[in-house]
Order: structure tokens, then sequence, then C-alpha cells
């Protein structure tokens, strides 16, 4: 899956909150609940119209509980493809670098990494009430890179994040650099 | 006038054209079928294409496999009913 260097290990691995998946099913289950709504607050005459419009050559009960069924299927569909793209939307954070995995859709996926020692800044942003009582928000890493921003919406507990990014790089900063004295060809 | 729901409906007007019948219900059941198929397949690839690593991936796949396999018998003993 990723391709690590000889002496790199994965220290910290970053997800999306479960409240960005969770809102996602919340707004699932209102949809799986309309059809039963509209069963039920459609006034009588209103269906009897309906049902006027086209000819139904069968029983009209099964024919609610198949396309209820279906709507369902479909909405659970929708629902594997959300956590699939949530599930896969990772950064992970190594000895050596910061690896960002970004899944759109079932087949599309853009992976890029920064060296630790060229992040330039961190900052956080954590908007709204419930993502300050739940913990969660967007990070921003500005490298010195090609790629130079990295953005994480929705990431759980970002100031954890960032105080992580920032020890790690302070750390590589301070390693010793080999230095090889090449001497001039005469 | 037919009453709703069930009892059968008879033939009633039929203003759009549009005639339900059990073969169009059909073709949209196999429809379903093959879309629930195919995104088993991918999530299937993805997992094979992780490993254990993606356990998330895992649980999805039986947990949707099972769903499916249970919203699919209910719509086709629907369908069967009709």
């Amino acid at each position: 899956m990723l391709e690590l260097e000889p002496t790199e290990e994965i220290l910290y691995t970053a997800r999306a909150h479960w409240f960005v998946f969770f809102s996602r099913v919340l707004m699932i289950l209102a949809l799986a609940c309309v059809p039963l709504l509209l069963y039920v607050l459609v006034p009588g005459e209103v269906r009897t119209i309906l049902t006027g419009q086209v000819a139904i050559e069968g029983n009209v009960a099964a024919l609610f509980v198949f396309v209820y069924f279906l709507w369902l299927l479909m909405l659970w569909i929708l629902l594997a493809i959300f956590w699939t793209d949530y599930y896969l939307d990772v950064w992970y954070i190594t000895n050596e670098r910061v690896i960002s995995v970004d899944q759109l859709g079932l087949f599309n996926r853009h992976i890029t990494s920064t060296r630790l020692e060229m992040i330039q800044d961190v900052s956080v942003e954590v908007p709204g009430f419930l993502q300050t009582l739940l913990h969660f928000g967007t990070i921003r890493l500005a490298t010195a890179g090609p790629e130079k921003s990295f953005v994480f919406r929705g990431v759980g507990r970002p100031h954890v994040l960032k105080g992580f990014l920032m020890s790690e790089h302070r750390k590589v900063q301070e390693k010793p650099q080999e230095v090889r004295v090449v001497p001039p060809q005469m | 006038m037919p009453a709703f729901p069930g009892q059968h409906a008879t033939l009633v007007a039929n203003m759009s054209g549009i005639a339900i019948t059990q073969t169009l219900l059909a073709v949209l059941f196999a429809v379903a079928l093959l879309c629930a198929i195919i995104l088993s397949a991918v999530l299937f690839f993805h997992w094979k294409r992780f490993g254990r690593k993606a356990r998330g991936i895992v649980i999805m796949e039986g947990l949707y496999i099972v769903v499916s396999a249970v919203l699919i018998l209910s719509a086709g003993a629907a369908l069967l009913s009709f």
C-alpha cells in the first residue's frame, strides 16, 4: 500500500473524526425514512390520484415494499461508498515524512508526501460549536516543497496532531547531518 | 377505484401511458443487483490491495455483503408476490 524507506516507520495515523462519517449516516437515515413519511403523510385521496396515473398490474402493497427495499439498497451502497472514502483518507506521520493519502471516490487516490524538515508552518482551525465540543477541525501544513500546502479537514484532535508534527519536525532539525567533504580534483 | 394499500389494483385509468409490470420491476431489480455486486467487487479490490492494515474495509465488506443480501432477498420476495 505505502512504500516506506528502509529506515522509515509510521509513528502516527490520522483520520477524519468519526462525526464526519456519522453526519453522513444521519443523512442516509433521513433519506431512508422519506418513503415511509410520504406513505403516512400523503392523504389517501392524493395517493389514489397518483396511482391512477400509471397502470399497476399487480399488488400495490408488494410494489411499495419492493420499491422501498430497492431504495434502501441504493442508500446502503451510497453509505459503503462514503465509508470507503472516509476510511481511506489518511495522514501517515513517519519519522521522516508526512504522507497524505486522499481517496477521491472509489478509484481515484491522490498520494503526496513531504519531508518533515520541509515543514514551515502548521496551523489549526476549529470553527463552530460541534467542532469545539468534539475536538475536530482543519489542519494546514505549509511546506517548502513542490506541494506548498497540505490540508486535512475534519481531523480529530488537531491540536495534538499539530504538537506531534512540530516535535517530530524539531527532532529532524536537531539530528546531526552527515557531511561529506570531497577533495577538489587536480 | 382501487383501494390502497394491500389490495390488488386492477387496471386503472392510465393517463401517463406507463404500465408497471413484473417485467419492468425485474429489470430494476437486476440493475440494482448489478450495482450491489460491482460495489462488492470494488470493496474486495480495496481489501486485497491494502491487506490486513485496512481492517475497516474488511469489516465493511462483510457487513455490506450481509445487509445487501438481506435487502436483495426482501426485494426479490416482494417482486415475486407482485
